[in-house]
């Protein structure tokens, strides 16, 4: 294993760490095409990228840095809602709204992560504080329907006439937001930050004793993996052309996130990626038409496997490949 | 306001009961069992199939349904739980969670297909019956007599008999336990499958109150999870104390803010708990 002070960390190797991103994400821009400006394959492409945005979010927060937020869809509402509130009530550009929401979202994230720290909370506590966020701010949701148009939602009528009115436009907005997002996380990973993450996921004591400040790393990571998610969320509200409670969902959002993770692999760049890819293909396939028996799949998918491979599919498989690399190389 | 204290009363004791399988369970192995609410549904369930489809007496078919909820959190701890007790120790807390709400969507989604219009709801006969001056339901009586007489005789239970002495003993020290020859995991499973057949129970006597369908287990884990966070984890007496506390809280709270900002209420009682006191009421204490 190599040790990192050794390595050649500079910015240019950094930055490099990001072409795997690009060669994987810049393909995906002629999807549209491919689809032929069909306006409901554009939605459901866009959807997948929807979901692996809201999965690489959820990774920085539990792949990356081990925090179990149970609010993935309510931090995505908080971008959503400051969005749409902000643009089309508050009269501000569109850009800036999202921009706002964003840094709402972020601030969240932040608190809880720091809350976190500084009462010395495990996952089964931050899951039940950011839980608690979630419900509640459903219920707020719901029961202000003056702001909020409660269970209907708000039309998002800044879209209207403009040129995000087109789906294929929506649909590369998005996965150029997803590319910016997994490139960052390839580049943080790359560098020192990458592996006090590591070390804190593996052991936060070990990690305190080698000299990681795991506290600040750990809200770092709650404040940029909640600006992912208020993005993700802000973003969804634009392609949509409206914002609703019932989009931001526990058991729609954060549910696929996980499956998305699991499947893909707790900490992976490419995780979020494949397993919305994955996730997505067997959804229009084969889930949509189940009914409540999706929730029943995608339950049976996460115990399975998380019983066999704690850190998601992708890993496991990365692992062994690694294994029989090393084999191949000593003999 | 006399009313509201009252129903609250009786949902607290309610409240305190599902909330006790889940707080033990922590106290005694580190894990949450996120799928606790989803077993009492699947109480319900079972009960409301034998009582209205088979034509069953309405206590057999309660019973049955308790029975269902025991066997199915047993079943948990044979099978999922094992992938946990084979991780390192810090990290069974985050994988019970992943794997226990895995099991809990796979619940709710299989009753949801099967039983989308099922609900259980027990009319219990006769007039209301006057408290200080306040007509109260019979429902809701019988309800709350009967959690109060299986809080009593689990409290009886847990202090005064070998096998509740050897539940105590894990939860304040396992090793301590395995010394003197107490089998932990024998242990969980006992608990796991009292914890179930509370769960049933409480969705059961719910049903007195108001109908219990399919869709209620995730907000009944998450009330059996704030009353026993705000309790403290591990604390039978705290889980019992923050569901009569929080049941009343709610009651008022419904009476005079409504029911959506009854929720956040009750959330906010949990936020703060884990923020300003994260071992609850009474945590750490066994007893």
């Amino acid at each position: 294993m190599t040790v990192p002070l050794l390595r050649d960390d500079t910015t240019a190797t950094r930055l490099r760490a990001a072409l795997p991103v690009l060669a994987t994400t810049l393909p995906l821009a002629l999807v549209p095409l491919l689809l032929d400006g069909s306006r409901t394959f554009t939605g459901v492409a866009t959807g997948i990228l929807l979901l692996a945005g809201y999965a690489a979010g959820f990774n920085v927060l539990l792949g990356l840095s081990g925090q179990l937020f149970l609010a993935v869809g309510a931090l995505g509402a908080v971008g959503g809602y400051a969005t749409v509130l902000l643009a089309d009530r508050g009269g501000l550009p569109l850009a800036l709204a999202l921009v706002v929401g964003t840094f709402g979202a972020a601030a969240l994230g932040r608190l809880f992560s720091w809350a976190g720290v500084r009462r010395r909370l495990d996952a089964l506590f931050t899951g039940v504080l950011t839980l608690a966020f979630a419900l509640g701010l459903r219920s707020v949701l719901l029961a202000r329907r003056e702001l909020t148009g409660g269970e209907d939602g708000l039309p998002l009528a800044a879209v209207d006439g403009t040129w995000l009115d087109d789906p294929s436009a929506g649909y590369l907005v998005v996965l150029a937001a997803v590319t910016l997002v997994l490139a960052g996380h390839r580049v943080v990973v790359a560098g020192p930050a990458g592996w006090a993450l590591r070390a804190l996921r593996h052991d936060p004591e070990a990690a305190a004793l080698a000299g990681v400040d795991v506290g600040a790393h750990r809200v770092a990571a709650g404040t940029v993996g909640g600006a992912v998610l208020g993005l993700v969320g802000g973003l969804q509200a634009i392609v949509d052309g409206r914002v609703a409670p019932q989009a931001y969902d526990l058991a729609t959002v954060d549910v696929a996130a996980l499956v998305v993770l699991a499947v893909g692999g707790l900490g992976l760049w490419a995780a979020p990626l494949l397993g919305a890819v994955a996730l997505g293909l067997l959804d229009e396939l084969v889930l949509r038409n189940l009914g409540p028996l999706r929730l029943a799949v995608e339950g049976a998918v996460l115990v399975v496997v998380f019983a066999t491979a704690r850190a998601g599919l992708g890993t496991l498989v990365r692992d062994a490949v690694g294994r029989a690399l090393a084999r191949r190389r000593s003999g | 306001m006399t009313a509201a204290l009252l129903d609250g009363l009786v949902a607290g004791l309610q409240l305190g009961l599902l909330a006790l399988g889940l707080s033990l369970l922590h106290g005694l192995a580190g894990v949450l069992n996120l799928a606790h609410g989803s077993f009492a549904v699947v109480a319900a369930v079972v009960a409301a199939n034998l009582a209205d489809g088979a034509g069953a007496p309405i206590g057999l078919a309660a019973l049955a349904g308790i029975a269902a909820a025991a066997a199915l959190a047993v079943a948990l701890d044979r099978t999922v739980l094992r992938a946990v007790d084979a991780a390192p120790p810090d990290a069974r807390v985050l994988l019970s969670l992943l794997l226990t709400l895995g099991v809990a969507f796979v619940v709710d989604g299989l009753l949801g297909w099967r039983y989308p219009d099922v609900a259980l709801s027990i009319r219990v006969g006769g007039g209301p019956v006057e408290v200080l001056g306040v007509p109260m339901r019979r429902g809701a009586l019988v309800a709350a007599g009967v959690a109060a007489a299986t809080t009593v005789a689990l409290v009886a239970l847990l202090r005064g008999t070998v096998r509740g002495l050897a539940v105590r003993s894990v939860v304040q020290d396992e090793v301590g336990a395995r010394l003197v020859g107490v089998d932990p995991a024998r242990v969980r499973t006992l608990v796991l499958g009292v914890g179930g057949a509370l769960a049933g129970l409480v969705a059961v006597t719910a049903a007195m109150t108001g109908p219990v369908d399919v869709r209620a287990g995730l907000d009944l884990t998450v009330q059996a999870l704030v009353v026993a966070v705000v309790g403290g984890l591990g604390s039978v007496t705290g889980a019992l104390l923050a569901g009569v506390l929080l049941g009343v809280v709610q009651a008022l709270a419904a009476h005079l803010l409504g029911s959506y900002l009854t929720t956040v209420v009750l959330l906010l009682a949990a936020a703060a708990t884990v923020l300003l006191r994260p071992r609850g009421l009474l945590g750490g204490d066994a007893s």
